[in-house]
């Protein structure tokens, strides 16, 4: 499975939505009630460095089992220093794929999230490039 | 004290990092209007093509040597 990628988000826009305070009221419900209601930024919780966070779409079903499914799209931080468990986009022989990177007493492999998709383990003398360490997926269900 | 940081190719690398198919491919950007390549790699160089050549003189190696001509993506790159 591979991503193409968009350019970055140069300024993250900000979504506001609010946040319904739900409590149980006896007598008359004050008129101000929502001036104490907090917002929540929606994106600026999705989005850690914005200046080093990509856009990219998800093709296949090979993360199925992480909750990454085809036509998702990912935001992917190239900022965060991978680690054991991340799952990542990597460079593998010059398509970017996504996988669960593994990386245990100084072996490295990517894993798919799908049993019919064998593990990546790069090869004597190949290299494996992470690419980016994906923070967030996005899910748009089809309304038509 | 200062530091200066040069890239090489800058314009072609900056693309070969959302397009890693174009690694170890000879790839040129051309300026505004496509005029004349104003980055060109390794591979590119190689074939002999000189800073700041006019495109209409190189477009045939597109077809001949498989070389690859991005126009200029000023935005993505960071300027504005």
């Amino acid at each position: 499975m591979s991503a193409i990628p968009v350019p970055q988000l140069l300024e993250v826009p900000s979504v506001w939505l609010q946040e319904i305070e739900a409590t149980v009221r006896a007598g008359f419900p004050s008129p101000a009630e929502d001036l104490g209601a907090s917002r929540i930024d929606v994106l600026q919780h999705l989005i850690l460095h914005p200046a080093a966070t990509y856009v990219l779409r998800v093709r296949g079903d090979s993360m199925r089992e992480h909750g990454i499914f085809d036509q998702d799209i990912l935001l992917v931080d190239r900022a965060i220093r991978p680690k054991h468990g991340h799952i990542v986009v990597a460079n593998l022989d010059n398509e970017f794929v996504v996988k669960l990177l593994w990386k245990r007493n100084g072996s490295i492999k990517l894993k798919a999230g799908n049993p019919t998709y064998p593990d990546i383990v790069p090869k004597d003398g190949q290299t494996l490039e992470v690419w980016g360490v994906v923070l967030t997926s996005i899910k748009k269900f089809d309304i038509h | 004290m200062y530091a200066l940081i040069d890239g090489n190719n800058f314009y072609v690398s900056c693309e070969r990092v959302f397009r890693p198919s174009l690694n170890g491919r000879p790839v040129i950007v051309l300026s505004n209007n496509d005029g004349c390549a104003i980055a060109r790699s390794n591979e590119a160089k190689a074939l002999g093509i000189k800073m700041g050549a006019p495109w209409f003189q190189i477009r045939g190696m597109a077809e001949t040597h498989g070389l690859v001509a991005l126009s200029a993506n000023f935005a993505l790159w960071g300027f504005e």
